[in-house]
C-alpha cells in the first residue's frame, strides 16, 4: 500500500527516510509526525529507527542499504554509527565507508540482489557494497542521469526511472536489473523519484503531493496491491532471501485500478454476505 | 499504465530492440492520459485548467473589461488614452489588432503578474504564479461587424512557477474586446456650441459692387482643395466681400491667414477684443480679430497706374504713368502693359506688385481700376504682325502669318510676344468696315480669325469717376489706345458661358429669375425680398459645400440658421439686384478657368503646391496621401492639359 505523507510540510520524503525490507530509517523532526506514520505501518514487523547522519535529518539520501545491510558516509559521527548498530537487527552489517561522493543515496540505487551505482564511484567502494550488501554492482546511468539513486527507484519486485528515460534504455535497464521497471513521476510530475518516495517489497510512502495517478503507477510497478499484499509480505519475511534470477518474463497482471474496485466490492460481499 | 506494462513486454518477449531512441510515454500525473513527458509531467488539459492564462489575459485596466473606443459618427477608434488621437482602421486590419494588443495590459512589459490564487477564481486550486507572458502569434477571429466586439486569438508562452520548477506553458487563448461609443474631439468641437478666440475676416472690396470677385473665388478654390487647412475651423460665413472663418485659437487663425497670404496677395492685420479680465489671476479672455485685406485689383482688370506710384521706389516701375492690365494675380499682382509700344521688347512690359506696395501708405490710390472684366467685349482677329524688334528672333518664318503659336509650357515658343493686330469688333464683323489697330503682347497667341475678348476704350462709357481719374494719371509720353486685348476665346466654343457681355447681364438676369405673374406692389416686394433670401441661402450652402465644411445635410441647416441668425438675410435686400444671379454664373466660369489657368500656368500651380507643402512639413502628422493625390492630380492634369494642347485645338489663353 502507497500511503502518503509529508515531513514538515515538505513533500520529498525519501530525502529524510531510508526503508528497506528489514528496517526503516527515519530524520529526527520537529514533532513525530513522520515518525508515526512510519511506526504504525511498518512497526509490527521492522524496526523504525530515528537516525542522523553526521547531525543531519537527510539520512534518505545519505545512506543505502538491503536488507543484508547499511552502509553509511564518512561524515557519521561514532555515536551515530554505534546507534545504528545498536538498533538495526544482528543480521544487519552497518558499514562506514570512506567515498567521495558522500551522498551515498544519489550514487547508489540497489535492492537485495543487484545495484546500481554511479559512474564515478572508486574501486574499492564497489568492491565494499559489493560485499557488505551482497550484491552485484553496475555502473550504468538512467536515462542520461549519473545519480541513479535519485533517478531511480526499485525493489526486488519492480522499479522505476524517470520520465526522460527512452524505450531502449529501460529495456537495457530492465533486463540488468532483472525486475520489470517503468517510467513514471512522483510528487505530482517530479521526475527525482528517490527524493520523493521511499518504497520495499510490500510497503511504500510517497510525498503528499503526489496524484492518485502516480499512486496508482507506484502500486502496479511495484506490486503494492492489495491482492499481493499478504503473498509477497510473506515472501520477504521469509528468512530464505529469493536467491537466483527471476525470470525475465513476468506474466502478473498490472495492478489497474479497477482491480482495487473489485477488491473492495469483494470483500464487502464477503463482509455482508 | 497497462500500455507502458505491455510495451515492456513486448519488447522483451520479442528480444529485438529498436534501433531509434523513442521517448517513453508516461500516464499524465493528474488525469492518466499518456502523453509524453514534459517540464511539468501534465497533458495539456490538466495545464490549461492549472493555469489560466485567459482570466490573466481577459482582464483589462482596473479590473474591468477590455474596451476599444470608436466614434459614434466618424466611425474612427480611438488610439491612446491620453492624447486622444482617432484614426481610421478597417475591420481585421493589422493596425487594429496592434491597437488592441496594446490594451491588453497583461501583455504589457513591466505589469504586474499577481499569484492566481489571490483572484476571485476560489475554485481554481491556482496556488502558482504566472511571470513573464510573451505574446508568440495574434489572429482575428471574425466578428460580426455591428456587434460592437472584437476577438482575437492569442498564442502566449508564460512561466509558470510550480514549486519548486518553472513550467514553460504555451497556451492558445481567445480574448474578447467590448467596443465603446466615445466622442472624438473633432466631432465634438462639430457639436459643442464654443465661442471662437479667433476670427479670420478675408475681404476684398472692389469698387463697384458688380465686379467679379476672382480673388475670393481663387481663395475658394484653394480652401476647397485643401482638407488640411480646413482642420482648425469652427464655422464660417460668408458676407458681401469675402469670408469670415472661426477658430479656436489665435495660432490657427494665423496657420489659415498665412497660408491665404501665399496664394492671393493682402495686408494682415491682427487686432484684438479683450473680453473679461481677471486680474487676480492675471489672466484674460481676449477675442482675436486677423483682417486679411486683398489686392482688389483681379485678372483681367484695366488698372491706371498713377504715375506718382513711383514715389517710395516701388510700385509698378515701368508702368507707372500708363494704363496697364492684370494678368495674372498670385501672391503678387502681375500686370502687362495694355498699351506697348512697338519697337520694345516684350519683357518690359511686364510688372510685378508685391501686395506691401500697395498696401503702403497712400500707394491704393494709385492704382485705380479703370475696367473690370464686365467690360470686355468680342473682337475678331484680322490680321496679326510681330513686332521683330528686341528678342523676337524667329529662325524659320516663312511668312509673317505662319508663325508658330505658344502651345503650352513647353512648346518652345515664347508665351508672349509683341505684335501688331488688326481687329474688328464681333458685332461690326460683316456689318461695316470698322476695324482698329493695336499693339498686344498677345502676339504668340492669336492667329487670323480667332475670337478675341478685349476693352474697347472707343465706345466705352466710363463712369465720372474714372473719368476724372484718367486726368492727371498717365505720363506724357502715353498715349489712351482704342482696344485693348485681353483674352483668346477657345476655337471650339469651350467657354460656353463666356460671354461677358456688358449688354448681356440684364437678359440673364431675368432669364434665371422665375417667370411670376404681375401682382401688386407690395406683394411683388415681398416676392423679392423671398426670392434673394433663398438664393442667398443657396450661395451660403454652396460656398460652404464648395469649401469642404459640409460633412451631411445636418450641417446646411445648421449654417443656414446661424446665417439667418446673424441677421444674413437682411443683406440680401441691400444688395444690387444683378449681383446674385452673375455671381452664380460666374463662378462656374471661373472654376472653369482657374483650373484651364492652373493647368496652363505651372507658377501658380506650383506656388499652390509650394504653399500647401509647406503646411504639410509644418504638421506633424499630415494626411500625405491627400497632398500627394493633389499634386499628382495637378500633375496629371498639366500633363493632360499638354497633351492637349499638342493638337490644334488651343485652349484660351488667359494673358
Amino acid at each position: 500500500m502507497a500511503t502518503r505523507c509529508a515531513f514538515e510540510n515538505c513533500h520529498e520524503i525519501g530525502v529524510f527516510s531510508a526503508l528497506t525490507n528489514s528496517y526503516c530509517l527515519t530524520g529526527i523532526g520537529g514533532t513525530e509526525n513522520f515518525y508515526s506514520i512510519f511506526e504504525s505501518e511498518l512497526s509490527q514487523h521492522i524496526p523504525v529507527v530515528h537516525a542522523t547522519i553526521a547531525g543531519c535529518r537527510f539520512v534518505g539520501r545519505t545512506t543505502v542499504g538491503n536488507r543484508r545491510g547499511i552502509l553509511v558516509p564518512n561524515t557519521t559521527s561514532d555515536i551515530e554509527l554505534q546507534h545504528l548498530r545498536n538498533t538495526l537487527p544482528d543480521n544487519v552489517v552497518v558499514q562506514r565507508i570512506e567515498e567521495r561522493l558522500s551522498a551515498l543515496g544519489n550514487i547508489v540505487a540497489c535492492n537485495d540482489h543487484v545495484a546500481l551505482v554511479h559512474p564515478d564511484v572508486d574501486r574499492e567502494t564497489e568492491d565494499v557494497i559489493g560485499d557488505v550488501l551482497g550484491v552485484e554492482v553496475f555502473r550504468q546511468t538512467v536515462g542520461g542521469q549519473a545519480l541513479v539513486g535519485s533517478y531511480c527507484k526499485f525493489t526486488n519486485q519492480g522499479g522505476m526511472v524517470h520520465p526522460r528515460t527512452t524505450v531502449e534504455d529501460i529495456e537495457e535497464l530492465s533486463s540488468l536489473l532483472q525486475v520489470p521497471l517503468v517510467a513514471g513521476t512522483i510528487n505530482r510530475g517530479s521526475d527525482v523519484l528517490g527524493g520523493g518516495m521511499v518504497v520495499n517489497d510490500w510497503s511504500a510512502f510517497v510525498g503528499l503531493d503526489t496524484t492518485s495517478t502516480e499512486i496508482s503507477v507506484v502500486e502496479s510497478i511495484f506490486k503494492l496491491g492489495s491482492r499481493q499484499h499478504h503473498q509477497q509480505q510473506q515472501q520477504s519475511l521469509g528468512a530464505a532471501a529469493m536467491e537466483g534470477v527471476q525470470p525475465i518474463v513476468q506474466q502478473f497482471q498490472p495492478n489497474q485500478p479497477s482491480d482495487i474496485v473489485t477488491d473492495m466490492r469483494s470483500s464487502l460481499i464477503d463482509q455482508l454476505s | 499504465m497497462a500500455d507502458s506494462y505491455i510495451h515492456q513486454d513486448e519488447a522483451e518477449i520479442i528480444g529485438s530492440a529498436t534501433s531509434s531512441m523513442r521517448a517513453i510515454q508516461i500516464p499524465c500525473c493528474l488525469c492518466g492520459t499518456m502523453i509524453h513527458p514534459n517540464a511539468a509531467n501534465q497533458c495539456g488539459s490538466c495545464l490549461a485548467q492549472q493555469f489560466d492564462l485567459k482570466t490573466i489575459l481577459q482582464r483589462g485596466p482596473g479590473g474591468s473589461d477590455l474596451i476599444i473606443h470608436q466614434c459614434r459618427q466618424c466611425r474612427r477608434y480611438e488610439r491612446s488614452e491620453n492624447v486622444k488621437q482617432f484614426a481610421d482602421y478597417q475591420l481585421e486590419s493589422p493596425e487594429l489588432l496592434a491597437l488592441c494588443l496594446k490594451r491588453i495590459p497583461a501583455l504589457q512589459p513591466g505589469s504586474h503578474k499577481q499569484s492566481g490564487a489571490s483572484q476571485i477564481d476560489g475554485m481554481m486550486q491556482n496556488r502558482n504564479a504566472v511571470e513573464s507572458i510573451h505574446l508568440a502569434d495574434a489572429m482575428w477571429v471574425w466578428t460580426e461587424p455591428n456587434s460592437m466586439r472584437l476577438k482575437i486569438r492569442l498564442t502566449v508562452r508564460a512561466n509558470v512557477i510550480e514549486s519548486p520548477r518553472t513550467v514553460t506553458v504555451q497556451q492558445r487563448v481567445l480574448v474578447e474586446f467590448r467596443v465603446a461609443f466615445k466622442q472624438c474631439p473633432d466631432c465634438n468641437r462639430e457639436y459643442t456650441n464654443r465661442t471662437w478666440q479667433a476670427i479670420v475676416q478675408v475681404r476684398q472690396k472692389r469698387a463697384t459692387s458688380d465686379a467679379p470677385r476672382k480673388g475670393l473665388i481663387m481663395l475658394e478654390m484653394a480652401l476647397a482643395k485643401n482638407a488640411h487647412i480646413r482642420r482648425h475651423i469652427i464655422r464660417m460665413q460668408t458676407t458681401r466681400n469675402g469670408f469670415d472663418f472661426y477658430f479656436m485659437s489665435l495660432p490657427h487663425a494665423q496657420m489659415l491667414s498665412s497660408f491665404v497670404a501665399r496664394i492671393v496677395p493682402m495686408k494682415i492685420k491682427t487686432s484684438k477684443k479683450l473680453v473679461s479680465e481677471d486680474v487676480k489671476n492675471n489672466t484674460a479672455n481676449v477675442k482675436h480679430t486677423v483682417t486679411c485685406d486683398l489686392v482688389p485689383l483681379c485678372r483681367d482688370d484695366l488698372v491706371i497706374a498713377d504715375k506718382a506710384a513711383t514715389k517710395g521706389g516701388g510700385g509698378a516701375g515701368r508702368l507707372s504713368g500708363r494704363l496697364c492690365l492684370v494678368t495674372k494675380v498670385s501672391s503678387n499682382v502681375h500686370f502687362v502693359d495694355a498699351s506697348p509700344m512697338r519697337g520694345g521688347d516684350v519683357t518690359d512690359c511686364f510688372a510685378d506688385l508685391p501686395p506691401e506696395k500697395y498696401w503702403k501708405a497712400g500707394a491704393e490710390k494709385s492704382y485705380r481700376v479703370l475696367l473690370t472684366s464686365r467690360a470686355l467685349v468680342r473682337f475678331i482677329v484680322l490680321d496679326v504682325e510681330l513686332c521683330s524688334g528686341g528678342n523676337n528672333q524667329y529662325h524659320h518664318q516663312s511668312s509673317e502669318e505662319d508663325h508658330d503659336l505658344y502651345a503650352g509650357p513647353k512648346s518652345g515658343v515664347e508665351k508672349y510676344a509683341l505684335a501688331d493686330v488688326e481687329v474688328a469688333r464681333e458685332s461690326d464683323f460683316g456689318h461695316n468696315d470698322e476695324t482698329f489697330q493695336c499693339v498686344t503682347h498677345l502676339g504668340n497667341l492669336l492667329s487670323v480669325g480667332d475670337v478675341v475678348l478685349g476693352y474697347d476704350m472707343v465706345s466705352s462709357v466710363l463712369s465720372s469717376e474714372a473719368e476724372w481719374s484718367v486726368e492727371n494719371a498717365f505720363n506724357s509720353s502715353f498715349v489712351m489706345p482704342d482696344i485693348i486685348l485681353v483674352k483668346k476665346l477657345t476655337g471650339s466654343g469651350g467657354g460656353g458661358g463666356e460671354t461677358m457681355d456688358g449688354g448681356d447681364t440684364a437678359e440673364n438676369g431675368d432669364e434665371k429669375k422665375p417667370s411670376r405673374s404681375k401682382k401688386s406692389g407690395t406683394s411683388k416686394k415681398r416676392e423679392r425680398r423671398r426670392m434673394r433670401g433663398e438664393k442667398k441661402a443657396k450661395e451660403l450652402e454652396e460656398t460652404a459645400a464648395r469649401m469642404g465644411f459640409f460633412r451631411g445635410e445636418k450641417k446646411g441647416r445648421e449654417l443656414e440658421e446661424a446665417a439667418a441668425r446673424m441677421g444674413f438675410f437682411d443683406d440680401a435686400d441691400r444688395m444690387g439686384e444683378g449681383a446674385e444671379e452673375d455671381d452664380d454664373g460666374l463662378m462656374d466660369e471661373e472654376r472653369a478657368a482657374f483650373e484651364r489657368e492652373l493647368q496652363n500656368d505651372p507658377e501658380l500651380a506650383k506656388e499652390l503646391n509650394e504653399a500647401e507643402q509647406e503646411l504639410a512639413t509644418r504638421a506633424s502628422e499630415m494626411k500625405d496621401e491627400s497632398i500627394s493625390e493633389e499634386e499628382a492630380k495637378t500633375n496629371d492634369s498639366e500633363e493632360a492639359g499638354i497633351d492637349e494642347e499638342g493638337g490644334s485645338n488651343l485652349s484660351e489663353k488667359s494673358t
